[in-house]
This record gives structure tokens, C-alpha cells and sequence, in this order.
């Protein structure tokens, strides 16, 4: 399990060959990538983060994935900083033997980050900036988890 | 204590982090919120819609009747929106 925390942009095709370096039983990949979308006059994007507590708590949602499916690797990037529109600011590779547990396992991971890791992003127009603030249905996605 | 502030709150006090003296009948986080909320106008303000404020204890999320204590490091922020 690698689990980076970090203002460095990440490269696809370089996460992949670290991602496949070692020797692997998966015949399964699932990849997400998150990037800034680039809403009308935004100029910027800011995501604080509180790194120390974000690590560790990734670290237990990829945990506890890995106690929901069978899944040989994880691998997460999630960025902090001033980005632009377009920017990546979330990778998520993740290895399985079998397409569904990878696929699932990304969409878990990922409603976890939405509502439950401590980064907070704030929108920065010309004339405005705003702290984006937490989406209800991201909230009820992620408490879908608890029914399954 | 160490204290740390995430987003609009680190904002509106003005810093990220700090290491304040806490009286010893400051025992949750609750009470830790009222206390500094009564040392200063801009922690009353950044704590003042507390239902909107999540909190941490050594990096863990705790609710207010969470007890600390002077080694602690408490973490003060919004609900989050990562991804």
C-alpha cells in the first residue's frame, strides 16, 4: 500500500510502472484520477490539508477495504496546494484479481476521501473566493457503504 | 496544547497553529472551545457556528465530549471536501 500526501503534481504513466514494478497476482486495474474542474472564471483552487491525520486516516479506509474485497495493491496520490483549473488533485490505482472488487474498492475509497479526509478546498475567482462546502449527497453515498 | 486550524477557521483566527497554555479545568473539547471563544473575539467568531466545526485529537475525529489533556494536539476545522 503506498499512500502519498503531497503539493507534487503525479504522472499517470510513472505511477503505473511503479505501480507494476514488483511482482503482482492482479488481472485487474482500476484508475481514478480527480482534477480541478474548471468552472466558469475559476482561477485557482486551494486545498488546505492537514497531512499527519490524512495519511493515517487513508491509510485505515484503505484498510478497511482491504477487508471488504480482495485486493493486491493500493496505490493513493491526493495533492494539496494552490492548483489551477484542470490540475490533477486526486489519484487512486488499485490491483485485484477480479474487476469487481477493484472497481468497488475505488468507489469506496473515493466517497471516503470526499467527506471523511481532512483536505478542504476553496474556489478562487477574480472578484471572489469561496470554501466549498460539504455535499450532501457525497455524505449519503459515502453512509450507502454501511448498508452493504 | 498544541492547537491547529484548518480553512475559513485558520483564516478568520488568523494562524495555523499555536501552543497555548490551558487551564486545568479545561477538560473536553467542548470546554476548550468555550474557553477560547471567551479569551478573544476571533476565536468567538471562527467557533460561532460550532455545528459547522469538526475537531481532532491527536489526528483522530472526536465529538466535543472528548477528553484532552496539556500533551494533546487538537485540530479545529469544517467538514471536509477532499477528492
Amino acid at each position: 500500500m503506498h499512500i502519498n500526501i503531497t503539493k507534487d503534481d503525479f504522472d499517470l504513466t510513472r505511477e503505473m510502472n511503479r505501480f507494476n514494478h514488483n511482482k503482482y497476482n492482479y488481472g485487474a486495474i482500476s484508475i481514478f484520477i480527480g482534477k480541478v474542474r474548471p468552472e466558469n472564471g475559476l482561477k485557482k483552487m486551494q486545498i488546505d490539508c492537514y497531512p499527519e491525520m490524512a495519511q493515517k486516516e487513508i491509510k485505515n479506509v484503505a484498510e478497511i477495504a482491504r477487508s471488504r474485497w480482495t485486493l493486491d495493491k493500493i496505490r493513493i496520490i491526493h495533492r494539496y496546494g494552490l492548483l489551477k483549473p484542470n490540475d490533477n488533485i486526486v489519484l487512486l490505482i488499485i490491483g485485484s484479481r477480479h474487476r469487481a472488487d477493484c472497481m468497488s474498492a475505488n468507489e469506496f475509497i473515493m466517497d471516503f476521501l470526499k467527506s471523511l479526509a481532512p483536505f478542504w478546498k476553496k474556489e478562487i475567482y477574480s472578484d471572489k473566493e469561496i470554501w466549498i462546502e460539504q455535499n450532501e449527497s457525497d455524505l449519503k453515498k459515502l453512509q450507502q457503504w454501511e448498508n452493504i | 496544547m498544541k492547537l491547529k486550524y484548518f480553512a475559513w477557521i485558520a483564516e478568520i483566527i488568523d494562524k495555523r497553529e499555536e501552543s497555548l497554555e490551558i487551564p486545568s479545568k479545561i477538560e473536553t473539547v467542548g470546554q476548550l472551545i468555550d474557553y477560547l471563544s471567551s479569551i478573544d473575539e476571533a476565536y468567538e467568531k471562527a467557533f460561532e457556528k460550532r455545528k459547522n466545526i469538526k475537531f481532532a485529537v491527536n489526528q483522530v475525529l472526536v465529538n466535543e465530549n472528548e477528553l484532552i489533556s496539556k500533551t494533546d494536539e487538537v485540530a479545529f476545522f469544517p467538514p471536509m471536501t477532499g477528492g
